[in-house]
């Protein structure tokens, strides 16, 4: 949707997840979206390296959000948020609706 | 230019990049920690210079040949074996928040003339990862840089309630009261 504007799908798919579940990781956006790990990788950096997300090391794990103090931070969310309107639901509940509380370790389910 | 670069102060670096740059044409501005170092005559070390500016990165390569800073990889970092201080050069444009920057400081040296954030903006840029990320660290530069500059403080306050983060500014008004033997 947004990839004539972005450049790439995966600019796309890593600024949508961001918008909606706030935090992510390499490997996560890789397994989610079924795309190869160093082409996530790389476009992560990129965003980092313009400053459009931040990321932060939790243990081993480098976390990546979107970056409040970005100029256009406000108008980047007032496109996703726009843009999100577009996305069907089934879609959003495939990719964005994944369990967020807390899991006690060892719990089957 | 036969510059000692080992051990050479934030500030020293700053100005010999910056007026080597301007030489070349190039404008340029100090932002983020090295900001506070400056300020704060280096009772906080940042261990990078964060510059911004307008021109392309392969421009500024080319500018700071002849200082054998060299690029790092195809990153925005530059760097020089015997200098403790790495460069970043950071993304346009010169922001702080979502507001562009309208008023710059300069500042005379031996070795040229640094440009960079005002107090009130270095103040404000700090203070900024602290409403953002609770970082405890940026409200600590924030307050050195506050100890020995002069600041716009009613600036300040108007910046802090459109990012609407007024408590934790009145946190920081707080811990330069205590600073201060309030």
């Amino acid at each position: 949707m947004l990839k004539p504007l972005f450049g790439n799908d995966v600019v796309e798919k890593i600024l949508f997840y961001l918008y909606y579940c706030k935090k992510a990781y390499a490997s996560k956006l890789a397994r989610i979206y079924g795309v190869r790990l160093n082409g996530i990788q790389q476009q992560l950096t990129r965003l980092e390296q313009g400053g459009v997300i931040v990321s932060i090391l939790v243990g081993k794990t480098r976390l990546y959000e979107l970056n409040p103090r970005y100029p256009f931070a406000k108008e980047l969310l007032i496109l996703l948020k726009k843009a999100s309107e577009f996305l069907s639901e089934e879609y959003i509940e495939k990719y964005y609706m994944e369990r967020k509380r807390p899991r006690q370790k060892g719990k089957p389910l | 230019m036969t510059a000692n670069w080992s051990g050479m102060k934030a500030k020293d670096v700053a100005a010999i990049v910056q007026e080597t740059l301007r030489k070349k044409g190039i404008d340029s501005t100090v932002v983020g920690g090295s900001c506070v170092e400056i300020y704060s005559n280096s009772k906080y070390t940042s261990g990078d210079i964060d510059i911004v500016s307008e021109y392309s990165l392969e421009e500024i390569e080319n500018a700071l040949t002849g200082l054998n800073f060299k690029r790092k990889d195809k990153t925005r970092i530059f760097e020089r074996k015997d200098c403790e201080y790495f460069l970043d050069f950071v993304q346009p444009p010169l922001a702080i928040g979502n507001a562009p920057v309208k008023q710059l400081s300069n500042i005379k040296t031996k070795n040229g003339i640094i440009k960079l954030l005002t107090p009130s903006d270095c103040v404000k840029d700090r203070l900024a990862a602290y409403f953002y990320w609770d970082d405890k660290q940026s409200m600590e530069q924030a307050i050195l840089v506050a100890k020995t500059n002069t600041l716009d403080y009613k600036n300040i306050e108007r910046w802090a309630k459109e990012e609407l983060n007024l408590i934790k500014y009145k946190e920081f008004l707080k811990k330069i009261d205590e600073n201060n033997g309030g």
